[in-house]
């Protein structure tokens, strides 16, 4: 009793968290029964007939199925490979700024494109490689470079995604790590010092292995989102001359489930991506248990 | 405490029935010839719809309230942009609650899948009894019938026309170029050719120093450029066509597909087209009018003056007889000797009543109402001696603040909005250039109309469901790389048909055929 008082208000701190997850992800978890059901709108989630796995079968047996699991799992794949180390790597370099202005200035300037909106993101990608009047492409040009339809190039869609998730994440990303980075006892520097260590070997030998667990267990969260490209930025990216490399599960879903009103069939293949994300979080924990002390469970 | 709650409970228990009480106790009036319905009690009906004008305060738009005078009903809008509608109709119907009581049903419920469900009220025995503007629309668009009646004979819809068999997308030229120049204007695909290689041996024709010009350039909205294959005979925005027999055929896989893509890509090898159509954004060909960078596109014919002010601002089509700015200009002649553009499905909006309407009759006789002629021009133009009145000789004389229509003057009454059923016409407003009229009196006569939607037999709807989805994302992917080059279509139409077929383009021929067949 006299432990849940004195914790009281860190539970009533929580409490809003544990509502949200509750309120918005465990509640609406028997609506997943809609993916094996003929569901009848507005006839509430439990009517239709029952027609077992027929989705799943309808969305593996569809010719863009397998192509749409590649884009997705490839384009998770290079942002998890490309924008996990980055923002490690600047929260290293920012926390050695040493002149406490720059290294404020420094770190805002970094957070801003978080809070850029993924629609005015696109749009200004878009207007910067317009092949005809974007400044990228006049920078181009100026070089002696040919115009590109970089937008409409499907090789070029996946850096240009990749390219633009670092541009807006990393700095907000690398606050975690700064703060992991700021709580490391500031003894182990100063005897390294006296044992002649060099910067390098510093940050090797001390930094990275003491924010070890913090890498780890973002490592295992981001793999549990491996599966699940935003949709809406692949969305307003994406175009028919862009499909090849574009054409993710869940915006082959939209077009197939969403506007031809098959709820079934939307819920069915959003739950395979969820079981796969899932999938991978159980086996990276799993490993990551076994070689270090840091997992999830 | 208790006897507050018991109070408490006493007080909803009778709002609660009297506002049942209220419901049920609405009479309709009709008065004039227009039919205009007036209740006996002031209701609120809610509507949930799209808006074609970026407008979406009901609140402004003026137009829909002096229509609606003296009706005794009030208008609760929700209105969104018709990019993202589907979405938010989608969800909201599905659902099932919180439902409006009239809602644009966007896609028309092909599939039957609202409904199926019971989510709308049939309107025939409304129709029989109050469909006086109904009966008049029907006589002069009938396939509208097919539209609007389920399979099994329900009458579901009420409808919004658009009606652009005189002039609906075009090719347009900048004409101060063509004039300047020497060029003659096209009257076929070949001297269309021999055009845009002289715009492009012009180089820097706006002489800001950048190579930054297009011949013929196109943005995103892919059915403008589909529109230059009526001169093959392609109706590609549908993808099928009907001939003269009656029997439809598929356009993608058509041989005459395969010449118009060989020529697209000649257009486009060859720098006289862009490439990246598909991703031009229409705000960056706005910019591109603008910047006078542009030598001709295809449109929509009403907003060539809109185009031509970018181009030129504050320049008077009327005054040059419509002969500056960006011209609209009449078909083009393919190689086969087709001439001809095909229209938009006139049936363009469904409105339905749904389960949740407390008087689904007045609902009924509000959405009739606004298919009465003189109101389908009030939602345009406003009511007479408000934007606009009869001179002497009975000519309609526009106000000056209606035909400067500055900061949207016109839209913001909500001219243009389709957010109920009605009618769009062309040049349904203020100035018809008469270099427009001399054109619009040829263009209709090589219109044609496309295949009209209709309500078809479950089966066809399974069929529409399996393979629609898939074709659309194989033909469009392939035509984009087809134009651009980056695939052969000379070297791989036998494989591409083949893949097509394999995909289900004879199944949907059959959709599409079924519903020519119900059209009739």
């Amino acid at each position: 009793m006299k432990a849940w008082r004195r914790d009281c208000p860190l539970y009533l701190m929580a409490l809003p968290a544990v509502l949200f997850y509750i309120i918005f992800c465990y509640v609406p978890m028997p609506g997943l029964v809609v993916s094996f059901k003929e569901y009848i709108p507005g006839s509430g989630m439990f009517s239709g007939e029952w027609v077992g796995l027929r989705w799943f079968d309808e969305f593996f047996r569809s010719p863009f199925a397998w192509r749409t699991i590649r884009n997705t799992f490839l384009l998770a794949f290079y942002t998890l490979l490309f924008s996990f180390p980055i923002p490690i790597i600047f929260a290293v370099v920012v926390t050695e700024i040493r002149n406490m202005k720059i290294r404020r200035i420094v770190q805002t300037v970094s957070y801003i494109p978080y809070f850029v909106s993924t629609v005015v993101m696109v749009g200004m990608l878009k207007s910067f490689l317009d092949m005809r009047t974007g400044i990228l492409t006049q920078l181009i040009v100026a070089l002696g470079g040919q115009p590109h339809d970089y937008m409409g190039d499907a090789n070029s869609f996946r850096f240009l995604y990749v390219a633009t998730d670092i541009w807006q994440h990393f700095g907000f990303n690398s606050i975690i790590y700064i703060a992991a980075i700021v709580g490391i006892d500031p003894t182990l520097y100063e005897a390294s010092k006296l044992d002649g260590i060099k910067k390098f070997q510093e940050v090797w030998y001390i930094t990275i292995p003491m924010i070890r667990d913090t890498i780890v267990i973002l490592f295992i969260l981001a793999l549990g989102s491996l599966m699940s490209v935003g949709f809406e930025k692949v969305y307003m990216m994406y175009s028919p001359a862009t499909y090849a490399t574009a054409d993710v599960i869940s915006t082959y879903v939209y077009r197939k489930g969403i506007e031809s009103h098959n709820l079934g069939y939307a819920t069915a293949v959003g739950m395979f991506n969820s079981v796969i994300n899932f999938i991978f979080v159980f086996i990276a924990n799993t490993m990551c248990r076994r070689v270090s002390n840091a997992s999830l469970w | 405490m208790k006897k507050l709650v018991a109070l408490l409970l006493a007080f909803a228990l009778c709002a609660t029935m009297a506002s049942f009480a209220m419901a049920d106790e609405v009479e309709i009036v009709y008065t004039g010839e227009a039919n205009k319905p007036i209740v006996s009690s002031p209701i609120t009906l809610k509507i949930l719809s799209a808006t074609s004008n970026n407008v979406y305060d009901w609140d402004s738009m003026r137009y829909f309230r002096e229509a609606l005078e003296g009706t005794n009903i009030t208008i609760e809008a929700e209105l969104y942009h018709w990019s993202n509608y589907a979405d938010v109709m989608t969800t909201r119907l599905a659902a099932g609650v919180d439902m409006p009581d009239i809602v644009f049903v966007d896609g028309n419920d092909a599939d039957g899948a609202f409904y199926n469900a019971g989510l709308f009220v049939p309107m025939n025995e409304y129709a029989e009894e109050w469909g006086f503007n109904q009966k008049k629309f029907l006589e002069q668009y009938p396939t509208m019938k097919g539209a609007i009646t389920t399979a099994t004979g329900d009458q579901i819809f009420l409808p919004y026309v658009t009606d652009d068999s005189d002039l609906g997308r075009c090719l347009m030229i900048h004409y101060k170029l063509f004039e300047d120049n020497g060029i003659q204007i096209p009257t076929t695909t070949d001297e269309l050719y021999d055009a845009l290689k002289v715009l492009k041996e012009l180089g820097d024709w706006n002489g800001n120093g950048l190579a930054d010009e297009t011949p013929f350039l196109f943005c995103n909205d892919i059915y403008m450029l589909y529109q230059l294959g009526c001169a093959w005979g392609l109706n590609l925005e549908t993808g099928w066509h009907v001939n003269d027999e009656g029997i439809v055929s598929c356009d993608w896989i058509d041989p005459a597909y395969k010449d118009f893509v060989v020529y697209l890509n000649k257009l486009a090898s060859e720098g006289l087209m862009n490439d990246d159509f598909a991703t031009v954004t229409s705000d960056q060909q706005l910019a591109g009018f603008a910047a006078d960078i542009i030598g001709a596109t295809i449109s929509w014919g009403g907003c060539s003056a809109w185009f031509s002010d970018l181009l030129e601002p504050g320049i008077d089509l009327l005054s040059v007889g419509g002969r500056g700015g960006y011209m609209n200009i009449d078909a083009l002649e393919g190689p086969t000797g087709e001439k001809c553009f095909y229209s938009r499905d006139v049936f363009q909006r469904a409105f339905a009543i749904t389960r949740d309407c407390k008087y689904p009759e007045v609902a009924y006789c509000l959405l009739d109402y606004m298919l009465n002629d003189d109101i389908v021009r009030t939602v345009w133009i406003g009511k007479e001696n408000g934007d606009w009145s009869y001179d002497a000789d009975g000519n309609m004389v526009f106000t000056e603040q209606y035909i400067l229509n500055e900061d949207n003057y016109q839209w913001n009454n909500g001219a243009n909005a389709e957010v109920l059923p009605g009618l769009q016409k062309t040049f349904y407003r203020a100035e018809t250039p008469e270099a427009y009229t001399d054109l619009q009196k040829t263009v209709g006569d090589h219109t044609k109309r496309p295949i009209g939607f209709a309500f078809v037999a479950p089966e066809y709807t399974e069929k529409l469901n399996t393979y629609k989805a898939d074709f659309d994302t194989y033909v469009q992917e392939s035509f984009n790389a087809f134009v651009k080059g980056t695939r052969d279509v000379e070297a791989e139409w036998d494989s591409y048909v083949e893949y097509c077929k394999a995909l289900g383009a004879d199944e949907l021929t059959s959709v599409y055929q079924a519903r020519v067949d119900a059209s009739k």
